[in-house]
């Protein structure tokens, strides 16, 4: 864990120490780093109002991992699965703490559903907007098959196997991906993406994502954890920054 | 008219439901989980699609309902056998494409697989509770014996404490032993508000409420029951109507709302479940709340 001394708010970030994200918000902001599987190792504190790493108030917590990356190895093993669960249903609380700035802030569906591109699909549907076409259940599967979990494309199983797996498959295929930050493209303008994408994720407690669209500007995929270039990490992290020192106005 | 079993059919709440439905002559049709494949498969995107049996074919637009319950360990189809890695990816892709299939229908669903989810995390619930207008007892979540001795300094009237998770765990009283344990090192837990009382759960199916009052000596009657009764009880309007809003706002069909009832009559909301065991609470008082599930699903 690194723990600077910059005055000011203190972030948590929980992700790799290679991630490029932390390591730009680290250069500005005080900060408490921490590999995911080893929050547990740490004294941790959670009510309404505070969230506390060894007794230290924590005012913005930035997750660059995915929820099953939060486990307790250190722990026995006959403890392992358990101790992942609570730090699991921990985190999820302590990012939607209102003292606490979280660019990434999923709902209990997303969190408990891994952030994968299905739960994203079916949170754009219910708002309505384009969809690039897939196909459910493998029983008449052609195209690609995209697994739920972890994405990507793969060559379609056998059909008993497609059947088995209920999988998800397409034909079609991304043309564009665009970063956005609280609901707007970085960078370029994002002609083909719907505006009304990037609303909806923020409705959903995600400022930060990036977004794959088809040629006639269907969504095909969505990734809240996206890799970030150096240029565009420090951008972002000064923009993370402001919203940080708005929140701690907001709340002090 | 048909309904929709999907998931596990060892569940008794699934079975009840079955045997109501044939008493009142409506079809139902079993997708298990493990079946998938081999008992049944569908083909479906956004605009609808079929749902392939052994012996016919029904279009999803055909279903009045479906009741969805799933198992924490479900078995492989019949024959499959995997390797450990292989096991838990198919598992997992299997479960999610049941949730793909369960979002596809365009029937009500009892319950939506990811409605209520934040049942998995009581901290998390007891927040959005608590926003949403519930008395909820005071909480502190942690693995900080310090922190947790400052709680129950706090609260004379004494603290339990239970899993963070949405895990079915044993709420215990705060002892030396919890402390101990934080001390040497421990995963967080949840540390509540002692509230003394009357234990009152509310059923919501749509827009109706079924209230039932536990007494029992214990802290949890779930884990300990000796000397508990059972008895139909009456709910302040505010409190029915506010389960009912955050049932639907939630996506929930069916939900269970578990509350302690103080002395002066105060509400305290303790969590609500998505897949709630309604049949111990119905056996007990004849409240008819499969029925009034099977009237939302047909």
């Amino acid at each position: 864990m690194c723990a600077a001394t910059k005055d000011g708010p203190l972030a948590l970030l929980v992700g790799s120490r290679g991630d490029l994200l932390i390591q730009a918000v680290d250069r500005q902001i005080s900060c408490l780093h921490l590999p995911p599987d080893d929050i547990v190792n740490h004294r941790v504190e959670l009510d309404n109002d505070t969230l506390k790493l060894d007794g230290r108030v924590i005012d913005m917590l930035l997750l660059r991992c995915h929820p099953q990356s939060i486990i307790g190895e250190s722990f026995v093993e006959r403890d392992v699965a358990f101790v992942q669960g609570e730090m699991r249903a921990f985190m999820l609380a302590a990012c939607h703490l209102e003292t606490v700035y979280a660019p990434v802030m999923p709902d209990a569906v997303t969190w408990y559903e891994g952030m994968s591109w299905p739960v994203w699909r079916r949170t754009l549907k219910d708002a309505d907007t384009a969809l690039a076409a897939f196909r459910f259940g493998g029983a008449q599967s052609r195209g690609s098959w995209v697994p739920y979990r972890y994405g990507g494309r793969r060559l379609k199983p056998g059909d008993q196997l497609a059947t088995m797996l209920g999988i998800a498959t397409t034909d079609d295929e991304v043309a564009e991906t665009y970063l956005l930050f609280e609901g707007k493209a970085l960078g370029r303008e994002a002609k083909w993406l719907d505006p009304d994408v990037g609303r909806t994720l923020r409705e959903h407690g995600i400022d930060l994502a990036e977004v794959a669209v088809t040629e006639q500007g269907a969504v095909m995929s969505v990734d809240v954890l996206p890799n970030l270039e150096p240029s565009i990490a420090d951008n972002v992290a000064t923009r993370i920054l402001e919203r940080v020192h708005d929140h701690r106005t907001h709340w002090q | 008219m048909t309904i929709a079993l999907i998931g596990n059919d060892q569940d008794l709440a699934t079975n009840y439901l079955d045997w109501l439905a044939s008493q009142r002559g409506i079809e139902t049709i079993k997708l298990t989980e493990s079946g998938l494949g081999s008992s049944w498969s569908f083909d479906l995107d956004e605009g609808g699609g079929e749902i392939f049996l052994e012996r016919e074919t029904v279009a999803s637009a055909d279903l009045t309902g479906a009741l969805v319950r799933f198992t924490p360990e479900p078995d492989l189809p019949p024959a499959l056998e995997l390797e450990a890695d292989e096991r838990s990816f198919f598992i997992g892709e299997r479960r999610e494409a049941l949730h793909q299939f369960v979002s596809l229908l365009p029937c009500p669903v009892a319950n939506p697989t990811s409605a209520g989810r934040s049942n998995s995390s009581k901290p998390y619930q007891m927040m959005h509770l608590s926003r949403r207008g519930f008395r909820v007892p005071d909480w502190v979540a942690s693995n900080d014996a310090d922190a947790v001795r400052l709680f129950v300094d706090r609260h004379p009237g004494g603290a339990v404490y239970k899993s963070i998770s949405g895990l079915r765990s044993q709420v215990r009283e705060l002892d030396d032993e919890l402390l101990q344990r934080l001390t040497e090192g421990s995963c967080p837990v949840i540390v509540q508000q002692l509230i003394r009382g009357r234990e009152v759960r509310i059923h919501t199916v749509g827009d109706k409420i079924f209230p039932t009052e536990i007494r029992c000596p214990a802290v949890d009657y779930r884990f300990n029951s000796d000397g508990a009764t059972y008895g139909v009880t009456e709910v302040p309007d505010a409190i029915a109507r506010r389960c009912v809003d955050v049932a639907r706002q939630e996506g929930l069909l069916i939900a269970g709302f578990d509350f302690l009832v103080d002395e002066e009559e105060n509400w305290w909301v303790l969590e609500y479940n998505p897949v709630p065991s309604f049949l111990p609470y119905e056996m007990s008082t004849g409240q008819e709340i499969g029925a009034a599930l099977l009237d939302e699903l047909s």
